[in-house]
Formats: structure tokens, C-alpha cells, sequence
């Protein structure tokens, strides 16, 4: 119960994030500037620049594509691993702990070498690392539980 | 030699009527927003409030399939706010906003947009170090807000606009 309470934090933090993105295009566009405040709040965590954001209402959303993608992972990876009854039955947590780091230094990697190209790639690329994070972090939560339960 | 006079005639009158009915006027609405990048480097050491700036358009403004700001058109912009930094590590702060600029038929476009920058503030660092160590460090100030040339900035068109394009 703890480990699934652990595991929902991030999702739901994610979740902030991606709505004060929206909130931030769509404010901007019925009466400017009162998205300003959203957008001034991301820039702290994004470089918010519009050639690589998408556009929601003509507006630039408060995220870029990749940030986006990445929360967008986040509470896909995390709400796949809560909605399973079982989670870590049929995936040994080490397994799934390493599938989700991979997956994580891949997307990483991708950012700091700038392979992907596109907005499109770049959420695909986010969407990845974000899913891998939240597994890894899952993983790691279920790991430490039952470590604990069985000492 | 006359009716070649007429026929001329015709012509010329056909293209004075028909040059002006092929432009079209398109509406920029109020709220539509203009990517801009700043033209300009600007530090709060050296420009001070009032200062004009340039900004210039990131892309093509589109309305109904028709270009109605090129992109690159300069965005005049103004500090509106500089401050330099000062002792006990206050950092440096400059705010700048975007006017106007230059449809394609020359119409001056309305603009409003702002984005302040502000240096490293060093005041917690120096306070500390000033009180527990020196207190020559509290002459120690902040950085000074850098912002260099193509930074982005938001812009939005302030009214409604009627724009001719071809």
C-alpha cells in the first residue's frame, strides 16, 4: 500500500506539469497575459522554446516537446505498473528495474547528443525515458518493500 | 492606328482595375502570437531604462494561408526596467518589452509582451560571509543580468488588425 502510495507522487506531480503547460497556451490565448504566470513557473525546469514545443490555441505550450513526452512517461509508466494487481509477477524487479534505467540513459543520451530530430521524435523520445523512469522508480520502491518485509 | 489606341487603352484600364482587386485584406486578431527572438546582446550594466531595443519575428505569421508578418521583420522593443547590481550581493535585473512591428503592407502592428532577466544574486552568500567572516564582503555585489542575442520572447498582437496581402 505504501510502495503503490510512493509510486502515485510522480504521476501526479507530472500531471501538475503538463496541465500548467496546457494552462499556459490556452490563458495566453483568451486574454494575455494571464498564462504568463505558468509560462514564468516552467521556464524554471524547461527552455520553453517554441520551434521545438507543440501548439495548443496558436500558443507555444509551457513545455517543450521532450519535457513533454518525458511527463507523459511518467504517468504512463507509473499508472501501468499501479493498475496491475501484481505488478513485478511476471518481470523479476531487477529485470524491470534495468528495462526502466535503459530506457531512462537512452532518452537521456538522445537529449545530450541531439540524435533525434523533430517534434514528433523528441516526444517519442521523452515519452520513452519518462515510461523507463517511472518503471526503474517502481521497481526500486517494490524492491526496497520487500526487501524490508522479508529482514 | 486607332483601334490599336482603344485596344491599349482597354488593357490599361482592365489591369487598373484588376492589379487592386487581387490584393486581399486578411485579419490579424487580437491575442495572435509572434515568436521573437532579440536582435540585440543586452547587459544591465550598460543599457539603462528607456533604451530601445530591436527583436526580430522567428517565423512567418500565416493567416488564412497568407504571410502577414515576414519572419525576420524588426520588432521595436524598449528596457523598461534596468538595474544595475549593487553591494551585498544584489544581482543585476532588466526588463524589456516588445512594441511593434511591420506588417506586410507596411501597417504597424501593435504589440504587447515582456520577459524580465536577472543576474546571479549573491546576497544570502555575501550576508553570511559578511557577518560570520568579513565584513568587507559586503561590498562584494551580484552578477550583472546578461542576455544574449537570439533569446527568445513571447509577443502578442494588442488589437485587431487588417492586413492587405497579395
Amino acid at each position: 500500500m505504501i510502495a503503490k502510495l510512493i509510486i502515485s507522487m510522480p504521476p501526479l506531480g507530472a500531471l501538475a506539469l503538463l496541465i500548467s503547460a496546457i494552462l499556459a497556451a490556452s490563458l495566453n490565448s483568451l486574454s494575455y497575459p494571464n498564462g504568463e504566470i505558468f509560462y514564468e513557473f516552467l521556464s524554471q525546469i524547461c527552455h520553453q522554446d517554441f520551434h521545438k514545443s507543440f501548439h495548443f490555441l496558436g500558443h507555444p505550450l509551457g513545455l517543450c516537446t521532450r519535457c513533454t513526452g518525458g511527463y507523459l512517461g511518467v504517468i504512463i509508466g507509473a499508472a501501468s505498473v499501479l493498475l496491475l494487481v501484481r505488478p513485478f509477477r511476471f518481470v523479476p524487479i531487477l529485470s524491470a528495474y534495468s528495462i526502466g534505467m535503459t530506457l531512462f540513459m537512452i532518452a537521456v543520451m538522445d537529449g545530450i547528443l541531439k540524435v533525434t530530430d523533430g517534434n514528433m521524435e523528441r516526444f517519442f523520445s521523452g515519452l520513452v525515458g519518462g515510461a523507463g523512469m517511472a518503471l526503474a522508480l517502481s521497481a526500486f520502491v517494490y524492491l526496497f518493500f520487500s526487501l524490508k518485509r522479508s529482514s | 492606328m486607332n483601334k490599336f489606341s482603344y485596344l491599349l487603352g482597354a488593357v490599361v484600364l482592365n489591369l487598373l482595375v484588376a492589379v487592386p482587386a487581387m490584393a486581399e485584406t486578411v485579419r490579424l486578431k487580437a491575442g495572435t502570437f509572434i515568436p521573437v527572438t532579440l536582435a540585440e546582446s543586452l547587459t544591465s550594466e550598460s543599457h539603462v531604462t528607456g533604451d530601445s531595443i530591436m527583436f526580430r519575428v522567428a517565423n512567418d505569421i500565416v493567416v488564412d494561408g497568407k504571410v502577414v508578418i515576414e519572419g525576420g521583420s524588426m520588432v521595436n522593443g524598449t528596457i523598461t526596467f534596468a538595474e544595475k547590481s549593487a553591494m551585498v550581493g544584489q544581482a543585476g535585473k532588466i526588463s524589456v518589452a516588445m512594441l511593434n512591428t511591420t506588417a506586410v503592407d507596411g501597417t504597424v502592428v501593435t504589440l504587447q509582451g515582456s520577459k524580465t532577466f536577472e543576474g546571479e544574486d549573491e546576497t544570502t552568500g555575501t550576508v553570511v560571509v559578511g557577518v560570520v567572516l568579513c565584513p568587507l564582503a559586503l561590498l562584494n555585489s551580484g552578477d550583472e543580468a546578461k542576455v544574449g542575442e537570439g533569446t527568445q520572447g513571447r509577443a502578442i498582437v494588442a488589437s485587431n488588425f487588417d492586413i492587405e496581402v497579395k
